[in-house]
């Protein structure tokens, strides 16, 4: 079965491109515009990876990656940072708080699907 | 005023009335040696008790007046003699009085008045000397304050009391607000605490002198004026010694920060715009390459993404260039600091704190770029927070993040609430009295800091900051010592001054007070008289400053009598539309603050300001009343008024009886009595109010 992956980013052009590519490389692929969105879908959908954008409306990416972090049903689930701040700061705050891996904007959409993979192997290791 | 000739002739009166009683007393005596004088005497008392007893009090009367007389004419002129040969001594010209008639009291009056020629010539030698000599002073001095006019910076010189001794006109503008309500006054001889907050300024001052650096301390606070200051504080000398003060270099940053605010803002949310751009851009382009089979409309779709994408970037980097230049000079340097440093600093500040967080030993040396005040009240800001919402003590840890330098507030217990976290950084920090007058927010993009809340499994909850690591400080021996720069034609005898905690051991010569005087509608304060003027000067360090002058008019709300603006020449058409005597007497004691008061005959003054003061708390400092230590030097004299006085010392008047002028003349009698007074033992303030209240008492039982 095809992994499940959420893409949470509210900036359209990023989506396009995001969804496009990870279609194309197999997976199943759902989108959120916002934070709250994405908590909402989250417990539906049983994603295996989140794409989880920092800069958010409503909630921040960080807020969402907390939220995930604390409840035991979504605790297991992958999560990549994708981040446009720029600052570093962002990415030891984003791995202190629980996030498995980060990639910050622009990327390179072919390391960004080594990433994904890389992400979900670890998991399928587990 | 007697003749000379019923003077001369007091005597041979007195010789003849003794002679003439004797006679009669005599013959009374033979006749009481005869039998029946008891029984006619005993009749004639009966039938004539009148004549009697009036003849018995001349018999007494006469006697005594001839002797009050007596005294007058021999002791007063010698009194009058004993206080003019005292002044003689005091290098003032004596004041003999009239001749007496006596050869030799004359002789001593005219001697001494010769003597006082003599001196009142050599004194006025003296007085072109000593004007030479200030001149030559006062030029040095104006060179001295033209070089510190020069700076664009505000600078202001303290004593180790932060009593100002010197300022510059750039800091003037910047803290002095005469004009606001209430008024704020930069002058010589003030308490800086007073203009900027007191609890900052003495953290700052005791904080400078116990770093090494050259930097000296800084804290940002807002003025009177509702601007930003920074404020950098140097010590004169890392010893604490009698002559060491403080320079205070003042910054207006108002504008400097809310560019910088703007420039900071505007690099994050430029860089994350066009980050978002040329991630959408690269996709698309990848996308485009690596899937060269998609279907047409999805490919003409990421075209399109990429030109719009582009159009986005280009306008965000025009904008950018705009505002290149007014950031390039907004960067305000962060100095480097250790983690040992902040400590120290941390641990100073939180010694008011009621829930004092645990700040040990940094867990290891690290170096970051910080600002020595805002940073750590920031972070202190947190851990007291925390304290208040949790009821537990958290301790600060340090750590390293790649890059980064993380301080952690550590607790175990109850996590924060994200809202009540965020609110703390959108409040404006203070710790025990000092304060950042902007958010926690703008203090971490500053320093491009980031923070979180975590908790572990252990139930260890941590509040965490980064901040960029700095590479670590090339060490050096020990810190060089600051040169010792001391202005040495400059009067700073304030330095030496320190400002007794008791105001009362403060001494005369060395006073730092306001001299006042008032104009009223009549002499009746509670009769419905009414101030209308009120002038004052500060004395300095025992020295009247013009510089320091308050003259203000006041409408009395009433008429006033035209014999009383025969005095003062203040006509009901001068004090038209003038405020109120609550408003003036309220600005008057910002003036003159905790200063003791001086005025002459100062009851009177004193009447007035406390029946039309708007808070009774006003104007409770000790008060100098310079007609009672005149009083105290030459009680035998008869003349203490002003004009009296302004006479005996040789004072020049100007425009009397109008409330500056009369202030003025005052200001420059008491400089006068200072000397006198300290030759008489009283050298203090408090020597100054027991001699006058003796004095009073001394006139009050006359």
């Amino acid at each position: 079965m095809a992994h499940k992956i959420l893409i949470v980013d509210d900036e359209p052009s990023i989506v396009i491109s995001l969804e496009f590519l990870m279609a194309q490389n197999g997976y199943d692929v759902f989108v959120a515009r916002n934070g709250e969105q994405a908590l909402d879908l989250i417990p539906e959908i049983k994603p295996d990876l989140v794409l989880l954008d920092v800069m958010l409306p409503n909630r921040s990416g960080f807020e969402v990656l907390q939220l995930l972090r604390k409840d035991k049903k979504t605790k297991h689930i992958k999560i990549i940072m994708l981040t446009a701040k720029g600052r570093d700061q962002d990415i030891t705050k984003g791995i202190t708080l629980g996030a498995d891996a980060y990639v910050s904007k622009p990327f390179s959409t072919r390391a960004l699907v080594e990433k994904v993979k890389e992400t979900l192997s670890e998991a399928n290791a587990k | 005023m007697r003749s000379e000739r019923s003077l001369r002739l007091l005597p041979a009166l007195i010789v003849a009335v003794i002679l003439t009683g004797g006679i009669l007393l005599y013959a009374f005596l033979l006749y009481l040696t005869t039998p029946d004088s008891a029984e006619t005497l005993q009749s004639i008392i009966r039938e004539n008790r009148p004549v009697v007893l009036f003849l018995l009090l001349l018999t007494a009367g006469v006697p005594a007046w001839l002797v009050y007389q007596l005294i007058q004419i021999r002791i007063g002129p010698v009194g009058r003699l004993a206080d003019a040969s005292t002044l003689l001594k005091q290098n003032m010209p004596p004041e003999t009085g009239p001749p007496t008639g006596i050869p030799e009291i004359d002789r001593i009056a005219s001697g001494l008045k010769d003597a006082s020629e003599l001196l009142r010539d050599q004194q006025q030698r003296l007085d072109r000397e000593l004007k030479q000599a200030s001149t030559r002073l006062s030029s040095e001095r104006d060179v001295l304050s033209a070089i510190v006019n020069q700076l664009a910076r505000g600078l202001i010189v303290t004593n180790s009391e932060a009593q100002i001794l010197l300022f510059n006109d750039a800091a003037g503008r910047m803290l002095s607000y005469s004009e606001l309500s209430p008024p704020v006054y930069l002058g010589l001889g003030r308490q800086l605490g007073r203009i900027l907050d007191e609890r900052l300024v003495s953290w700052a001052m005791q904080e400078s002198v116990r770093r090494t650096g050259d930097e000296g301390v800084s804290f940002i606070t807002t003025t009177a004026g509702n601007r930003l200051a920074r404020v950098q504080v140097l010590p004169t000398t890392h010893e604490p010694t009698a002559g060491s003060g403080f320079l205070f270099f003042v910054n207006d940053v108002t504008e400097l920060k809310s560019t910088q605010d703007q420039s900071s803002r505007f690099a994050d949310e430029g860089i994350r715009k066009v980050r978002d751009s040329v991630a959408g851009i690269r996709s698309a382009a990848e996308n485009l390459r690596e899937y060269p089979d998609t279907d047409p409309k999805m490919q003409q779709r990421f075209y399109e993404l990429i030109l719009d994408e582009s159009e986005k970037i280009a306008g965000i980097v025009l904008e950018h260039q705009a505002g290149h230049e007014e950031r390039a000079k907004s960067d305000v340097a962060l100095s480097l600091v250790s983690t040992d440093e902040l400590f120290g600093l941390l641990r100073n500040m939180e010694g008011e704190l009621e829930h004092q967080p645990e700040i040990g030993d940094p867990d290891e040396e690290l170096f970051l770029h910080a600002d020595a005040f805002t940073l750590p009240v920031g972070l202190l800001f947190l851990g007291k927070s925390i304290a208040e919402a949790t009821g537990k003590i958290p301790e600060l840890k340090t750590g390293k993040h790649d890059g980064y330098v993380r301080l952690s507030w550590m607790w175990k217990g109850e996590e924060i609430l994200t809202e009540v976290a965020e609110s703390w950084f959108e409040a404006r920090p203070s710790v025990g009295g000092l304060q950042v007058p902007y958010p926690l927010s703008e203090i971490m993009q500053h320093h491009r800091a980031e923070w979180w809340q975590k908790t572990s499994d252990g139930g260890l909850c941590e509040l965490s900051v980064i901040l960029p690591m700095a590479p670590e400080r090339p060490k050096s021996a020990t810190p060089a010592a600051p040169e010792k720069q001391r202005a040495e034609f400059y009067d700073f005898d304030l330095f030496n001054q320190r400002a007794d905690a008791d105001t009362l051991k403060i001494r005369l010569d060395a006073i730092t007070a306001t001299v006042f005087d008032t104009e009223t509608t009549g002499l009746n304060p509670t009769g419905g008289d009414r101030l209308i003027s009120i002038g004052a000067i500060r004395i300095v360090n025992g020295k009247p400053d013009t510089n320091q002058q308050f003259d203000r008019l006041i409408d009395p709300g009433r008429r006033i009598p035209a014999s009383s603006t025969a005095i003062h020449g203040i006509t009901e058409d001068m004090v038209a539309g003038k405020p109120g005597a609550k408003k003036v007497l309220g600005d008057f004691s910002h003036f003159c603050a905790d200063d003791p008061l001086i005025a002459h005959n100062a009851a009177f003054d004193m009447r007035f300001l406390e029946l039309e003061r708007a808070n009774p708390d006003h104007f409770r400092q000790p008060v100098l009343d310079t007609l009672l230590l005149s009083t105290v030097l030459h009680p035998n004299l008869e003349g203490h008024s002003l004009d009296v006085l302004a006479e005996r010392f040789g004072l020049e008047t100007g425009t009397r009886h109008n409330a500056l002028d009369d202030t003025l003349l005052t200001a420059a009698l008491f400089v006068k009595l200072v000397p006198l007074l300290r030759s008489e033992g009283i050298v203090t303030i408090e020597d100054a109010l027991r001699a006058s209240r003796e004095s009073l008492y001394a006139r009050l039982r006359y």
